[in-house]
């Protein structure tokens, strides 16, 4: 059964207490639980599962949260409103706050001249992926696989930065229609805005009216580097948990 | 374009460094408070009150705030 047909027949019988499974993409690789009002999804990311919840009953979610000991379990939460009951019940049920991150957008993109213009091959995507992967959280970054990577490298997504010969910085962008997303950004030499301003060249180049990207709420610089080139929250935010494996 | 209002406004772009230590001799870079979100704030600072989009690339030879600013001042005389 698809997971969109299962979900709106959960909206039949009533009002959702609980859903973080807005825009997702319907995936063949999901395991589901299905209880009497509620559903839940689990799809697999690097060695955990990340959650999504449908539920109208909150005992029934509880106890089925607290069923799960098998592996670790992501649970991110966007919301522009608080989200005080996800906090308690996911506590409740063994998961740990870990962190919160804010959509910034920016309509008017500026940038300066800069003379990067380098982008990393299918055959970096190995020294990519060390980057992103040993200086990201795997369960707050979205970050994308190794797969992903590919087909970003071949398509010119990722711009690189490099000191001695080896790949230090890398911006990823993706462009859907009229919108530009900066997918991950970081530099460990001194390059780090010219990935920035080459990212914002790219977007004003091909026409992009609006960008995006989303950002940790305690990584103050980079929050103010963004607003300093225009950029502002909009109000939405994502909320991270994890329960760790029993086993651990 | 003055040097003196150029040193005063970079200065602005720092919060915790004395605008004594900002003379036109000052290597920037090797400011204590110097980093990416510095030079990104110079950068706009220049492109505000000046009017001049540096090339990240030509900003990059500049070390001294007197080098920085000649560097803006051929683009402001043209």
């Amino acid at each position: 059964m698809e997971i969109r047909s299962i979900s709106s027949e959960l909206m039949k019988k009533g009002r959702m207490l609980y859903n973080n499974f807005y825009g997702v993409d319907e995936e063949d690789e999901s395991d589901i639980a299905i209880g009497s009002n509620t559903v839940l999804i689990r799809r697999k990311e690097f060695d955990f599962f990340r959650l999504y919840v449908m539920s109208l009953d909150e005992a029934e979610l509880e106890a089925m949260l607290l069923q799960l000991s098998d592996y670790d379990y992501a649970v991110n939460i966007p919301s522009k409103k608080p989200v005080d009951n996800w906090n308690s019940i996911l506590q409740k049920c063994g998961f740990d706050f870990l962190d919160v991150y804010s959509r910034y957008y920016n309509n008017n993109i500026k940038s300066f001249p800069v003379n990067i213009n380098t982008f990393a091959t299918v055959d970096e995507v190995d020294s990519v992926a060390d980057l992103l992967y040993n200086n990201f959280s795997l369960y707050t970054d979205h970050l994308p696989s190794k797969k992903e990577l590919c087909m970003m490298a071949a398509n010119q997504q990722i711009i690189a930065d490099y000191k001695d010969g080896k790949l230090c910085g890398v911006l990823i962008y993706t462009i859907t229609g009229n919108k530009g997303y900066q997918n991950a950004w970081i530099d460990k030499g001194d390059n780090g805005i010219a990935l920035l301003l080459k990212v914002k060249s790219i977007f004003i180049e091909q026409g992009i009216k609006y960008c995006y990207y989303w950002i940790k709420d305690t990584n103050k610089d980079v929050i103010k580097m963004h607003t300093m080139m225009g950029g502002k929250p909009d109000g939405l935010k994502d909320y991270n948990y994890l329960k760790r494996n029993n086993k651990n | 374009m003055e040097l003196v209002d150029f040193l005063a406004n970079f200065a602005d772009q720092f919060d915790d460094t004395d605008p004594s230590e900002i003379t036109a001799e000052t290597k920037f870079r090797d400011l204590e408070e110097w980093s990416s979100l510095t030079g990104l704030s110079v950068l706009n600072m220049i492109d505000k009150k000046y009017d001049v989009r540096l090339n990240f690339a030509e900003f990059k030879t500049a070390n001294t705030i007197q080098e920085l600013y000649d560097l803006v001042s051929m683009y402001t005389d043209k």
